[in-house]
Order: C-alpha cells, then structure tokens, then sequence
C-alpha cells in the first residue's frame, strides 16, 4: 500500500484521462458510486463490464458463543456486500504474479527418507574404522618378512616391466576409491599368518618391484613410492593383486618353487578375495550399530553402578579425600572397571530391590559413621533411601555439590543440550543446573549454537 | 443492474449522452486499474475501500487424485465495503 487515493484524487485523474473539466469529473465520480448503491438497493447487483461485479450475497444465520459469557446466541443472517473482479481486471493486476502456474509436487518424496539415506553413510564410515587398525597390525608382520624375501629373491629380476605397467592401474585404483583398501589388506594379512609359505609368495612381487625400480630408471614416480617400504600401506595391497597376474605370467617366463607355491595359493586365494570382503561389510555394520546401541546402555548403566559403587564407597571408608566428583577422564577410565564389577553392582541392585537387608545395613552403617566421625558429605535423601528401596540407585541426586572455580569452557555445538554438556563434563545429566547456576543463565531453554559456557569444577558441598 | 442500465442511469444523472458516459466509465475504470495495479488503495468514503491483495502459495490436493499441486502467489483486487453501506444492506 503506497498511497491512499480519495474522492478528489481519482477525480482529478479521470480529468486528466478523459480530458473533461474537474468539476464535470467530480461529479462523474460521485454518481459513479452513488448509482452503484442506488441499484444495489434496487435488486442487489451492479455489473461494471470492465470492473467487475457488486453484490449482495445472502449470510445464512448461525449459532455463536459469547466469548466472555459463555452464552449461546443466534447471529441472525445478513445481506453481505461483496465485489467479485472482472477478469480483465483480474488480469491486469496479477500481472506480477502472471508467469507463475500451478506446479505439481511429488509427495513421494519427504524428510523421512533424507534421514535414512544419511544413516547408512554414517554407519559404514563408523565400520571401517576397526578395519583399518587391523590394517596397522598387519602391516608390520610383512615388513619383517619383505627384507630376507627381496635378498632371496634376486634372481627373478627377469619380471618385466609389462608387470609394473599392469600394476600401475591398481595403485591408481587405490588412490582414488580407498574405499577398497581396507577390505582387502587385512585378508592379506590373515593369509600371511596363516601359512609360512604364502607369506614368502606375497612378498616376491614387491622384490621383483624393488629391484626393477632399482635397474630401471625409466618407471614412474608412482611406481618407485609403491615398492619402497616406507609406504607400507600400499605395498600389501600391490603384492596381492600381482600374485594372481604372476601366475599367469611366470609359467612362461621359467618355473620356480615359487611358482608352484602360486598356483597353490591360487584355489586358496581367489575366493577368499572376492568373497570375504563383501560378507565382511555387512557383519561389521551390524554389529557396530548394535554395538552402539549397546554400548549406550552399557554406558549409562556403568555410570549408574558407578554413582552406587562410590556411594557405598563412601559408606564404608573414612576417607574425605576421595569425593565423588566426576570428572570425564575419571568416568571414561573406570568404565571398563565398571563393567568388572558389574556382578557385585548387578547384586547391590537386587539387594535394593527384594532384600532390604542390605540397604538398612548400609543405611545404618551411614548414619552411625555420620554420627560418629561426622563426615562432611551431606546424603539429603538418606530417609528416602530407608523409605523406598530403589532410592539407592539415585544416590547421585542426593549428593549435594558446590562450584569450585572453573573447570573448562566450553562452546555449544548444534544439537547440544544442557543436560548432554553435563553428561558430558560430569558424567550425569541431571546435573545441569549447576552450568545454569553457574553461569547465571537466565534462559536455560535458549542456548545457542556457539555459545560459549564455562563449566564448574564441582566439589561435594561441606 | 448491469452495465447497460448504469451506463444509462449515469448519463442521464449526469446530463450527458450514454456514448460519452460509457466513454467516461471506461476511462475511470481505466484509471481505477492503473492506480490498484500501482499497488494504491482507492478510499471513497460512504462506499468503500478497493485495494489489492495478495493470496500465498499454498498446496492443494485434488480430492480425486490425490495429486499434489503448489497453487502460486497471486495478486487480487478486493473490496471492502464501508461500515455505513455495510450496515445498509444487513
């Protein structure tokens, strides 16, 4: 909305448009209107050709409710003056919008399916991660064995360089899809463990490349990086795919021991290599995502057991200097420690639950130590704890804690909640409102990506 | 009421021939358009407000398809009525 145009205005346009005198013009305006209304009283509709249309419609009457009363009343049915635009007018004034036409939408597609598209990308990067320590491990074992093998093997320098031309594809292939290297390699590696004399088969195409790449100048950089030992990671991959080439190539050339020692790997190796990396990839995917999620309950019930296990630590010793404060490396360490005693802490639980046996006792040993040696942890929920056996698995709430200096900043991330920082820093997410106090958050519910928070050191309050 | 009649009726309220009132009808009309396509509100008071308002997109189904289409933004000229004429014709 520019402007606001009145009587006078539109007036004085018509008399520049139609070239008439203003007066005339104004008094063209006003009956335009006036007679607008005079037929509208006369039978309820007025049709301007190049205008439109104004009606009056029929509103049927309609029960309502009073707002304020509550009360039910009968709005009555009203006459309703309404414009319906000619469509040349219509037109014109859409122009803006004219090149716009309904679009049809594919209602196939929906944010569902973008999540689990991404899902199955996150979890085959997760499964390749063990495959390439495996990688590491492997590694070594051929080192030891590649230095005798290459003085041994001197005599084959006859391999032609036709060989290293065929290699030369492979190393490609294993720079640009590295995809495939880890499902390879540690085949080789479990090959070579296997038997002693396919470990000296593996190794013989990376001397025939060494002394090549010695007595030939002309070869490619690419060529001379592969075979040197340095590069470990690509030598093992070149010597397993040479080998069944080799045994295509040497009967020609002459016949050794290492020959046949090829053509005995030959029924051995082939399906190993095809088959073995597509059924490991699988496996490995399943078990990771049920390892994650197991590996999150395991997670939450070991701090759990460790919230318990310190908590009747505490009960039992008088020490002061070994206060609960959880401190992510402390939690990290004494997780598979956790998982050790998960039988004795499995049992304390079941103790709190059907025998409360053992937790009077614990609860009757803490209270005779408090009196006696006055310890300075506070325990707020010790009645609770009598009260209802499965308080003992909440002990971490009944500890009381004050902020003692700062621990560590910390900037939020996306996707970062107060209570996952506490998890995070001390081990328990119901400890967040110490971040908050601490921090002096007045909004706790906005906390923004980027934001920069500092973190309590957290000490049992005295 | 249609155009044939008012057409009449405001020449012979005006004192002018019907050719020179449709003439001036349409030059008005015309003038009318230029101003709501300027995006300008036209205020007359005891009649009303005309002005130009703008639908969203919005998705609509075919209730027998059930095919999905993205209806446009489009611009529409509107009117509303002034309180007095409204209650006139209640």
């Amino acid at each position: 909305m520019d402007a606001k145009l009145n009587h006078s205005d539109l007036s004085a346009l018509l008399a520049k448009e139609a070239k008439i005198s203003q007066a005339k013009a104004e008094l063209l305006t006003k009956a335009f209107f006036e007679i607008i209304i005079e037929g509208l009283e006369q039978d309820g509709s007025v049709k301007i050709n190049t205008l439109g249309t104004f009606k009056i419609t029929d509103v049927a009457s309609r029960s309502s409710v009073n707002v304020n009363t509550g009360e039910k009343f009968e709005i009555k049915g009203h006459g309703k003056l309404s414009f319906v635009p000619a469509d040349s007018l219509k037109d014109v004034i859409n122009q803006p919008f004219a090149m716009f036409e309904p679009v049809e939408v594919d209602d196939t597609y929906s944010e569902e399916q973008v999540a689990e598209e991404s899902e199955p990308i996150e979890t085959e990067t997760m499964a390749e991660q063990p495959v390439e320590q495996e990688i590491v491990t492997t590694v070594p074992v051929e080192i030891e064995e590649e230095i005798p093998a290459e003085s041994v093997v001197k005599e084959e320098a006859t391999a032609s360089v036709s060989i290293i031309e065929e290699e030369q594809p492979y190393e490609e292939c294993a720079g640009e899809t590295p995809q495939y290297e880890p499902r390879k390699e540690p085949v080789v590696g479990n090959i070579a463990e296997e038997t002693g004399i396919e470990e000296t088969v593996t190794t013989e195409p990376v001397g025939n490349l060494d002394d090549t790449a010695a007595e030939d100048s002309v070869e490619c950089v690419a060529v001379e990086e592969s075979a040197s030992i340095a590069e470990e990671t690509v030598t093992p991959k070149t010597s397993t795919e040479t080998v069944p080439e080799e045994t295509l190539e040497e009967p020609v050339v002459e016949k050794s021991v290492a020959e046949e020692a090829a053509l005995q790997e030959k029924p051995h190796r082939e399906p190993v290599l095809v088959t073995v990396p597509k059924k490991e990839k699988p496996v490995a995917t399943e078990t990771k995502k049920r390892k994650g999620k197991f590996g999150m309950y395991v997670a939450l019930f070991a701090v759990i057991v460790l919230v318990l296990a310190g908590g009747f630590y505490f009960i039992n010793s008088n020490n002061e200097s070994v206060p609960v404060v959880k401190e992510p490396v402390a939690v990290k360490v004494e997780q598979p420690l956790a998982s050790n005693t998960d039988a004795t802490a499995g049992a304390t639980i079941v103790a709190g639950n059907k025998e409360l046996a053992l937790d009077e006792e614990a609860i009757s040993n803490l209270s005779q130590k408090e009196a006696e040696t006055e310890q300075p942890y506070t325990f707020v929920m010790v009645n609770e704890l009598a009260e209802t056996p499965l308080a003992g698995i909440t002990v971490a709430d009944t500890m009381l804690y004050i902020a003692d200096g700062e621990f560590a900043k910390h900037i939020v991330t996306a996707d970062e909640t107060l209570t996952k920082i506490a998890f995070k820093y001390f081990g328990d997410k119901k400890l967040w409102p110490y971040i908050v106090k601490y921090n002096n958050l007045a909004k706790p519910n906005d906390l923004c990506k980027g934001m920069e928070i500092s973190i309590p050191r957290l000490k049992p309050a005295k | 009421m249609n155009n044939k009649e008012f057409i009449a009726k405001l020449a012979k309220k005006c004192g002018i021939t019907t050719a020179e009132a449709t003439a001036n009808v349409e030059s008005f009309v015309n003038v009318m358009t230029a101003r709501l396509k300027e995006n300008e509100q036209l205020n007359i008071s005891g009649f009303g407000v005309l002005e130009v308002k703008m639908r969203k997109e919005r998705l609509s189904v075919n209730p027998k398809t059930g095919q999905r289409f993205l209806i446009p933004p489009k611009l529409v000229p509107s009117f509303r009525p002034s309180s007095k004429l409204k209650d006139k014709f209640k």
